[in-house]
């Protein structure tokens, strides 16, 4: 058993001493100021679980991501997103009472909801984080949907100390949806947010950094703030020549406005969202 | 309570990009010894950020052994078409720039 265990460790252990690191991101809400040099391409899968609200709430969203370098500075990247959601909901059935009359009888159900669309992204590096003061990137990202459009403009900060890496991140949502009026008239509804990250972490060894993330959500009506939450917790990023993977687990901590249990706020957020992240540079 | 913490969150941003300066090495006079000028081990840091940090992230120089960065810089000459004196500027600046920044092994 020693003799197998050796054996099938030991191209591991060959692996983790003499392949450099192709890594690039390590944090996985917060993104970083690096882009892909001209022509490299990375396949990227996410994979984010987010659950417990108020009443029954599982979501499961999926990104497959193609990333291209353009140049020295820039990247772009396309994704086909795939978001499904199981939520407690009322439905109303018909059923026949003693005069002959349908009478609505409420059931709870659980309901899902399938949603695809397609994103496109595009970063552009200003500063570096090594040979410069502070690395320094500017991003934008669209999202269509059969529903509508989305809008994500993000300044992107970050400094590398050798072994350690800080980075911060500001970013504005900009949702433009269809939504139906009871009388049946179409109307576009209009939601913003403003998402602030923040995260840290340091190479334990090659190739394996062990951080902290901590993301806050705010979202707007009409330039009003009605709920604002933070999110903190770990984070943990493998990488090799050619792959990396990142891990990182968020629970809800505190919302700074519009509480609703406990103080947090679990009718638009959940108690806790996971997200792995898995990279190919081909 | 929000507006607090967004404060306290500015506070710490503003104060940290204030107390940021380029971790990588950056040689001086002092830095010179005889047969190679300033301006060579100067020439050799653009040249490292220039060929290596366009196809990659950069890295401090303490990161790696000498060993390590020679090899990496044989493997990655040919790659990122590195003529034999840019490669000797940058292999020089490197190891100048590693004695410096407290190698970690």
């Amino acid at each position: 058993m020693r003799y197998l265990l050796r054996w099938s460790l030991l191209p591991l252990l060959i692996l983790a001493t003499f392949s450099s690191p192709a890594q690039d991101r390590i944090f996985n809400y917060t993104y970083q100021s690096l882009v892909l040099g001209k022509g490299q391409r990375e396949l990227e899968v996410w994979n984010t679980f987010r659950w417990g609200r108020s009443e029954y709430f599982r979501a499961f969203d999926n990104r497959i991501e193609f990333e291209v370098g353009l140049g020295s500075r820039l990247q772009t990247a396309f994704y086909l997103n795939i978001g499904t959601a199981s939520v407690k909901q009322l439905s109303y059935e018909s059923t026949a009472s003693g005069t002959g009359q349908p009478v609505p009888v409420s059931t709870w159900s659980l309901g899902t909801e399938t949603e695809v669309s397609f994103s496109n992204e595009w970063k552009y590096k200003i500063a570096d984080p090594v040979a410069d003061a502070v690395g320094l990137a500017l991003y934008g990202e669209y999202t269509v949907s059969a529903k509508g459009i989305e809008l994500e403009p993000r300044v992107i900060l970050d400094k590398s100390y050798g072994a350690a890496i800080v980075a911060f991140n500001a970013a504005g949502e900009f949702e433009f949806e269809k939504q139906l009026e009871q009388d049946g008239t179409e109307q576009t509804a209009t939601e913003s947010g403003l998402e602030l990250t923040l995260a840290g972490s340091w190479e334990l060894a090659r190739g394996v950094h062990l951080g902290a993330e901590i993301v806050n959500r705010n979202g707007f009506e009409e330039g009003t703030l009605l709920h604002s939450v933070l999110f903190g917790g770990p984070t943990i990023a493998y990488a090799q020549q050619d792959f990396w993977i990142n891990l990182t687990i968020l629970p809800q901590l505190v919302a700074l406005k519009g509480a609703t249990e406990n103080g947090l706020e679990l009718d638009i957020y959940e108690r806790l969202e996971t997200r792995l992240l898995f990279s190919y540079a081909f | 309570m929000r507006s607090n913490t967004l404060r306290s969150l500015l506070i710490v941003l503003l104060a940290w990009l204030a107390g940021c300066v380029p971790s990588l090495y950056m040689p001086s006079v002092q830095d010179a010894a005889p047969g190679t000028s300033l301006e060579e081990l100067l020439r050799g840091r653009e040249e490292y950020i220039q060929q290596c940090g366009s196809c990659h992230s950069l890295y401090i120089p303490g990161r790696f052994r000498e060993s390590e960065w020679r090899s990496a810089l044989d493997s990655m000459q040919p790659r990122a078409h590195i003529d034999d004196t840019a490669k000797a500027r940058i292999l020089h600046y490197i190891l100048t720039g590693r004695a410096k920044d407290a190698p970690r092994d």
